[in-house]
């Protein structure tokens, strides 16, 4: 691999790490969603970036594009509707667990 | 072509501390958004191994594995917010 794909990719990984660790530290749902929407769209974003400047122009890196799109759209529809679901079940406490 | 192995290696890593994280968990909520992080690093890995390996249809798996969690995520949310599933 080259220096540019190699070195999002390693980028990548160091920000899903980052993620990761947020999922621990945090103390309540919604600042935890914070910390997975991170992984969802930036670490996502890093690798599969870095792994379409390894393949080049072909219908893989097409492949790997819609993918990336697919993972983009979904991975926020669905934060989106579990902070839904958690604000209707603990709207008497005002959003506090 | 060596650096990849490590690259999965790491990978392997960050996914066992999502599922330690899935483990120690207490609210419904978090572990389900443990199980979303979970299959999206499951399909950022089945990306590293198709670029490991000479043969390069794994991206189909990986695609076909994106639209089964949105689908189940979509389900078990509006399960959350109605009751039901319709």
């Amino acid at each position: 691999m080259n220096v540019i794909s190699l070195s999002l990719i390693i980028i990548g990984l160091m920000i899903i790490f980052i993620g990761s660790i947020g999922l621990f530290k945090f103390r309540d749902f919604l600042t935890r969603t914070h910390a997975a929407s991170v992984i969802d769209t930036l670490g996502v974003m890093l690798i599969i970036f870095g792994l379409m400047f390894d393949e080049g122009f072909n219908i893989l890196s097409l492949k790997l594009f819609i993918l990336f799109l697919l993972v983009f759209i979904s991975c926020s529809t669905t934060s989106y509707l579990l902070a839904q679901a958690y604000y209707k079940n603990h709207k008497k406490s005002g959003g506090a667990s | 072509m060596i650096e990849i192995n490590y690259l999965i290696i790491v990978m392997t890593f960050l996914i066992i501390i999502s599922l330690i994280r899935f483990l120690t968990s207490k609210d419904i909520y978090t572990k389900i958004l443990t199980v979303n992080v979970v299959s999206t690093k499951i399909i950022l890995l089945i990306c590293l191994v198709s670029s490991l390996l000479i043969d390069r249809d794994y991206i189909d798996i990986a695609l076909v594995y994106a639209l089964i969690n949105f689908i189940v995520m979509i389900i078990v949310s509006k399960y959350l917010i109605n009751g039901k599933i319709q």
